[in-house]
């Protein structure tokens, strides 16, 4: 179980989205968060959905992980189009049901809001499905090192990031072994009523706790050993290639905006 | 830039060797972060050539490495001492075994060489740099590098080569010579090839053989080993002993062992006993393993070969030899007869 753990939802594959670099990925996506709001008619939505289809196909992850994002957020979704149905009175009366109207506005703003929420998912988790965590956190980092003026500890903030990145698979090894050892005592995880099972729950965390508390001790020894002493002159082997792609990409954003702006109505 | 000094150690070391630390030292004020510091280096190799010339096969040097000065040490104010009053010397190029129980103070005395505590009285010198000197601690953690118990609570980086890196981002070294030294430090740990890996795909003595690379491409003196080998398997502790056996004997790496197997112990230049704080025995292992008690009075289990040994003579056969190995105790055994 633990020789293939995949952190985050990282699909490996080569493509021009893969190789991007990750801050011009986080701008883009930054970005189309907020002009999403910006469609408001068919012609400005068709456009982002094309856009967004277009990076899906692009970047060369099977449709099925694309869906597999899209499913938690279906009810929600599914939710917003009912309220929008009977919320929303504009237009004509499409549908008269005695307790309730359904208006052709309600039934547009429903769609568009569907497809809004679709749109956004899509994207984001394009964004962390062709970058590593690794690479996402060096991208924030670099991203967000202005803010260190404003006393931010963006390199703490960083590094945090990437160790608790580095222990989950041991954490994750290390639950498993506490796992069987409790279940050899008798412990029952899976099986009885729900408030047993998360009783049976409390002898894991403790011990997982405790070593957690212990390693991160170890670390803290073995990184000042190492001559850590926080952000100030280090130098990093991760390197942030910023590409002709990646400029490209920018561009393709703000032609993106330009026209969202002129096809609104 | 180093000729001159090199042609000196040639002709007398000490002061060559002086005067190239001196230089080590001028370079280093002013810069905050330094690295790259080949000196060492020239120094080691300048030792093996003086040692071939004369044609004696001298791999310690006559350099003092480290000086510990009537060092106490205590955690707490009102505590018990950790380390009372406490002397030792290390040569440049020694491997120098630490025995002790739990509580003696031997990971104490580790912690202490690096810089990592601080001692309450006495002096800690590494060459030139001295722990209690705020300015000097990088530089002493860059010559002085440390390898703890667990493999997995030492791993700072996300895969092999950001870990091996960790210590020289630390230090400010740039890029390309980073690449550099990766790909040279875990060519020396026969670990080329992993550089992608992430720890939870290694077994602990690749992970432990990570964190030597790690020292190494700092370009250390001075290896310390903090009972780096007591949570492996049986061959990972021998992949790993053989990498510190290949440093020290190649390199002339430093090496201290901090130990309580005294299996382990058998295979350095000198050991020193520890118990509670104390220095209670030194000498090369042969002479320390000479008198069994002393060692079981500090707490320590007697290696195999050694408490057969004494199993014998208390049946009343006694070998004249202390075997240490099981080779050395088939040969005695086989020559009891002969030696009647």
């Amino acid at each position: 179980m633990m020789q293939n753990v995949i952190i985050g939802q990282y699909i490996p594959a080569d493509s021009l989205i893969h190789r991007m670099d990750p801050r011009s990925k986080l701008i883009a996506v930054f970005i189309f968060v907020l002009i999403v709001f910006l469609a408001n008619n068919w012609l400005s939505y068709s456009l982002l959905g094309i856009f967004t289809i277009g990076t899906a196909a692009i970047s060369k992850v099977p449709f099925s992980y694309l869906l597999k994002g899209l499913k938690p957020i279906f009810w929600i979704v599914l939710f917003t189009v009912i309220l929008h149905l009977f919320m929303t009175k504009e237009g004509p009366v499409l549908l008269d049901l005695g307790w309730a109207k359904i208006h052709e506005g309600g039934l547009v703003k429903g769609v568009f809001i569907a497809f809004r929420l679709f749109f956004l998912i899509l994207l984001t988790s394009l964004l962390t499905l062709t970058t590593t965590p690794i690479d996402i956190t060096d991208g924030l980092e670099n991203l967000l090192a202005p803010l260190k003026r404003l006393k931010f500890p963006v390199h703490e903030f960083a590094l945090m990031m990437s160790i608790s990145l580095r222990f989950i698979p041991t954490l994750m090894q290390e639950t498993e072994k506490i796992m069987k050892a409790q279940s050899a005592r008798g412990a029952e995880f899976s099986s009885g009523p729900i408030q047993q099972r998360i009783k049976a729950f409390v002898p894991l965390l403790i011990p997982l706790f405790i070593s957690a508390f212990k390693r991160a001790e170890d670390l803290a020894l073995a990184m000042e050993a190492r001559g850590y002493r926080g952000g100030e002159g280090r130098t990093k082997l991760r390197l942030l290639q910023w590409k002709m792609r990646d400029s490209f990409c920018l561009f393709s954003m703000g032609v993106l905006i330009v026209a969202l702006v002129i096809f609104r109505s | 830039m180093f000729g001159d000094n090199l042609f000196l150690a040639l002709v007398a070391p000490k002061t060559g060797a002086h005067a190239l630390f001196l230089h080590v030292k001028k370079l280093n004020i002013g810069y905050g972060r330094n690295y790259g510091q080949n000196n060492e280096d020239t120094g080691r190799a300048m030792v093996r050539t003086i040692a071939e010339k004369r044609g004696v096969e001298r791999r310690i040097a006559m350099t003092d490495i480290i000086n510990v000065t009537n060092v106490s040490f205590r955690y707490e104010d009102n505590g018990p001492n950790r380390l009372s009053d406490m002397n030792l010397t290390i040569k440049q190029g020694e491997w120098l075994a630490v025995a002790g129980h739990n509580g003696s103070g031997k990971s104490t005395l580790a912690k202490l060489l690096n810089g990592l505590l601080i001692p309450d009285a006495g002096a800690i010198e590494i060459g030139p740099f001295q722990t209690s000197r705020e300015n000097d601690l990088w530089e002493i953690r860059r010559r002085v590098g440390m390898v703890f118990q667990n493999p997995d609570n030492q791993f700072v980086g996300t895969t092999v080569k950001d870990d091996v890196a960790f210590g020289l981002e630390n230090n400010g070294v740039p890029r390309e010579e980073m690449i550099r030294r990766i790909e040279e430090s875990l060519s020396r740990v026969q670990m080329l090839g992993y550089e992608d890996q992430e720890p939870h795909q290694l077994s602990g003595g690749q992970k432990q053989r990570i964190a030597i690379a790690g020292v190494l491409a700092q370009k250390p003196s001075v290896i310390i080993l903090d009972e780096a080998t007591s949570m492996l398997d049986p061959r990972g502790r021998k992949e790993v002993l053989k990498t510190i056996q290949e440093l020290n004997k190649q390199d002339g790496i430093t090496v201290l062992s901090i130990t309580h197997d005294l299996e382990e112990a058998i295979q350095s230049d000198r050991m020193i006993v520890m118990k509670q704080g104390r220095i209670v025995q030194s000498g090369p292992p042969r002479e320390v393993f000479q008198h069994p008690e002393l060692l079981r009075d500090a707490g320590l289990e007697l290696p195999f070969a050694l408490s057969i040994q004494e199993k014998l003579k208390e049946a009343g056969y006694e070998l004249n030899v202390p075997t240490l190995t099981q080779t050395e105790l088939v040969e005695a055994l086989w020559n009891y007869r002969q030696s009647k």
